[in-house]
């Protein structure tokens, strides 16, 4: 059982009536190619990644039958990040405390997701959203002077909405919690499944950091809220068992009436 | 000034993705999400899609997605049918946030460009809000996942309807 990622892209505005011109096929063509790469590359980090995958460079890693220098450099790359957020987060995320050993899923998929989004941009598609599981990275603007606007899932109810983020060009959403595939987030600190919180999301400029923070701000029990609050850029929420939400100053919460 | 707002939408499904997902050979996953056409008299062109749902089945009760959607716009999110048991069907009923849930409804009327939210399965994504959202035709995303446990499926869509 995978996960499904989607990719949204956005074209150039056209500037007559629209009738598809050489230069619009050109485009397309660039765009789909740009996928294809994308989805490659998706693939390629599941199979050096993957914790799942027996001959996967990270088991290998685990198992502590090759060293990190006997496996490809994104894996050091994704671990100097991973210590990044160790840092920021004064532990609560923490790849290398994990039980069964090093585990740098908290943050891989993010990562992923924005290699795999750069492959769009590279192509030179103006605009585009991947939502990676429920995780998003977006650039550019859905429309001219439009924001993305994303939906957060309410943590009880699969068809309804909790609450609107816009993000008004380049940006990540990631959220975090147990009601899809159960208690699956470590405490690193006591090595037990954390409770205490139905979702904790955090908005921010790059999703590899946005996925790691809302695993660690989930993790805490909200405890990491005003940490985030104080990092430049990222914004999050939790919403805790009782239905309280609680946000970080300054989300950029879509919360006005339609006309 | 026309503007196309979708170039292509593509899935790719099947993923593990380091998720810690374990693998699992040959696992089809079929989107059992139907699309019906509602006679919304009072909104040209809208669209209903229901999403019947078992994911959640242990948790929460049989819940069905209902999104409906006029020319790509939501025009409503809610529940085609909620059956919930147990004791977060309080929680919900008790709690604050079906005032934010208001408020978002009331808001959702501009469109949605994507739902985040737990890391969900292949499987859980079938019914799922994003799923019923891609669904929508001259939607903002246009994608419709069908995956399978075994590889990686590009679906490459050529959209660009126009406005």
């Amino acid at each position: 059982m995978g996960t499904v990622v989607s990719f949204s892209l956005r074209e150039a505005e056209r500037a007559t009536d629209g009738a598809p011109s050489g230069s619009d096929a050109a485009a397309r063509a660039a765009a789909e190619a740009a996928l294809e790469r994308a989805a490659a590359k998706l693939r390629w980090v599941d199979d050096v990644f993957s914790t799942w995958k027996p001959q996967s460079p990270v088991s290998r890693l685990r198992r502590g039958e090759i060293e990190l220098d006997a496996a490809p450099p994104e894996v050091a790359e994704v671990l100097e990040l991973c210590r990044r957020v160790k840092d920021a987060t004064d532990g609560w995320f923490d790849p290398w405390s994990m039980p069964g050993g090093l585990d740098p899923t908290g943050l891989v998929k993010g990562w992923a997701a924005e290699q795999a989004l750069d492959e769009i941009k590279k192509a030179g598609v103006p605009a585009a959203l991947i939502n990676a599981g429920g995780d998003i990275a977006a650039y550019g603007r859905p429309a001219p002077g439009q924001p993305w606007r994303i939906g957060i899932r309410h943590p009880l109810a699969e068809d309804r909405l909790l609450l609107m983020v816009e993000l008004d060009g380049p940006g990540a959403i990631a959220t975090s919690g147990t009601y899809e595939r159960g208690e699956h987030l470590i405490d690193p600190h006591t090595g037990a499944p954390a409770r205490g919180l139905l979702s904790a999301t955090v908005v921010g400029l790059d999703l590899a950091f946005a996925d790691a923070l809302a695993t660690a701000l989930f993790v805490s029990g909200g405890a990491l809220l005003e940490r985030i609050s104080r990092l430049a850029g990222y914004h999050g929420f939790t919403v805790s068992g009782d239905g309280i939400v609680r946000a970080t100053r300054g989300l950029p919460v879509a919360l006005k009436l339609a006309a | 000034m026309n503007r196309s707002p979708v170039v292509i939408a593509a899935t790719v499904a099947g993923l593990a993705l380091a998720l810690g997902f374990r693998p699992q050979a040959a696992t089809t996953t079929t989107a059992n999400t139907a699309a019906l056409t509602t006679g919304n008299a009072n909104v040209s062109g809208a669209q209903t899609v229901v999403g019947s749902d078992q994911a959640l089945a242990g948790g929460l009760g049989d819940i069905q997605v209902k999104v409906t959607a006029a020319n790509g716009r939501i025009v409503s999110v809610g529940m085609a049918k909620m059956n919930l048991h147990g004791p977060q069907s309080q929680q919900i009923s008790s709690s604050v946030i079906p005032q934010l849930e208001q408020q978002t409804m009331a808001a959702n009327g501009g469109p949605i460009h994507g739902v985040s939210g737990a890391t969900y399965t292949s499987k859980a994504y079938a019914t799922s809000l994003q799923a019923a959202l891609s669904q929508l035709k001259g939607g903002s995303n246009a994608a419709l996942a069908t995956g399978n446990g075994n590889g990686s499926v590009l679906q490459p869509q050529g959209g660009g309807e126009s406005d």
